[in-house]
């Protein structure tokens, strides 16, 4: 089972590449806002507290819950933006419940981004995933 | 010793006698000073540290009958000892060094920027070097991981192998901490550390730095200025202003507690 806490559906290039997932593997999305175009389950953001298999957010915000979400089992941070850059103020305790924290495992949008983000976190990049790719979805939720 | 303070006194050499002073004593604060009268009755205060524009006629008058010492922090006061701005330095705090956490391995370069004048530096380094950078300046890379209090800036350093301090003054605590600083400024250090005050010189130590048969060397650099922190640090200036003020006795509490406290950090 893989999971995805998500802010909104605006990104239709998530929102189509879920959908193809949903055909051949279970998932689940955890969203704010609701995604009339996403078909497959859909659920409150606060019932991630409650979910026990691997979760991905590609969000800065919401990865701060990502630590707080005792019962998965992996959580994924996909960074496509360097969203922190936009954060004002940014205290160092959000990139150390994030980024740096020990139980996020980080995926990236392009293999140029790997080295930055490996010489920054100190961890291995476990996927480089672009534009939400199908396929390595699906390596991440067969895991 | 009861001991009256002024609330933000913004001197170094105030954060350096406070911070030692609060080890031994319990310390009272004034932050209204229109209640100055009123606090020297309530506190009875054997040392006071006050800005000299705070210091009244009252206060003086108060010292004078009661016997009670007086810093000043300012110009020109009848203060029993008086601080200037202009002479105002920081000096190593060796207390630091019981954050030392030797189980954590150390690497990269971290860079603290806490005003405008370090921000041309950070962002070259950003856009250079594999650095993380922290601070008060917010650096346009994500490569600047934000503002760390003081507790997670000792975190940083224990997992630093070396810092780059652009008038942060966090090179004592990088070396009490075993994190080799490049310094960026103008005057002119021991030859122990390594100092820069343009992109060329900072460029050479960063040379400097990262050659590998220079690490002994670095860590021999390291050693010497560790040692002369020992001897000289924010505690024994503390304990030498206690003994001019006649204040013997608490003096020798302050050495006391230094010694036994610098032999557990050398046998840890």
């Amino acid at each position: 089972m893989i999971g995805f806490l998500i802010d909104n559906g605006n990104n239709e290039s998530m929102v189509d590449n879920i959908n193809s997932l949903s055909r051949v593997q279970p998932c689940i999305v955890f969203s704010g806002a609701l995604v009339p175009k996403l078909q497959t389950n859909v659920l409150q953001r606060y019932e991630a507290f409650h979910y026990n298999g691997t979760i991905i957010t590609d969000n800065f915000r919401l990865c701060q819950q990502l630590p707080h979400l005792g019962y998965c089992k992996k959580r994924y941070y996909y960074i496509q933006n360097y969203e922190w850059m936009d954060a004002e103020p940014l205290p160092y305790r959000i990139i150390k419940n994030t980024l740096l924290h020990p139980s996020v495992e980080l995926i990236v949008n392009d293999q140029s981004q790997v080295k930055l983000m490996e010489e920054l976190t100190n961890k291995k990049v476990k996927y480089v995933m672009n534009n939400w790719d199908v396929n390595v979805l699906r390596q991440i939720a067969d895991e | 010793m009861k001991i009256l303070c002024q609330d933000s006194i913004d001197y170094m050499v105030f954060r350096n006698i406070l911070d030692n002073l609060r080890m031994v004593f319990d310390i009272k604060v004034i932050q209204d000073m229109s209640h100055i009268s009123k606090a020297l009755n309530e506190v009875s205060p054997d040392l006071l540290l006050l800005k000299s524009e705070d210091i009244t006629g009252i206060v003086t008058a108060y010292c004078k009958k009661n016997k009670t010492k007086l810093i000043a922090f300012g110009d020109h006061t009848d203060a029993d000892m008086v601080f200037k701005k202009e002479l105002d330095m920081l000096r190593p705090n060796i207390n630091t060094m019981s954050f030392k956490d030797k189980n954590i391995e150390k690497s990269g370069i971290s860079v603290f920027v806490d005003n405008q004048s370090g921000k041309l530096v950070a962002d070259f380094l950003a856009k250079n070097y594999n650095v993380k950078i922290f601070g008060n300046v917010k650096i346009n890379s994500p490569k600047y991981l934000g503002v760390p209090s003081q507790v997670e800036k000792y975190e940083i350093l224990n997992s630093s192998k070396y810092i780059i301090d652009l008038g942060t003054y966090d090179l004592y605590d990088g070396v009490l901490l075993d994190t080799y600083p490049l310094v960026y400024t103008n005057f002119n250090l021991d030859p122990a550390y390594k100092q820069f005050d343009n992109l060329v010189s900072l460029t050479e130590c960063l040379d400097y730095i990262q050659d590998i048969n220079n690490e002994e060397e670095i860590q021999s650099n390291l050693d010497v200025l560790k040692n002369s922190f020992f001897k000289e640090n924010s505690t024994t200036f503390t304990i030498e202003i206690l003994n001019v003020l006649g204040f013997s006795q608490e003096s020798e509490a302050l050495n006391t507690m230094l010694g036994e406290n610098i032999n557990d950090w050398i046998s840890n």
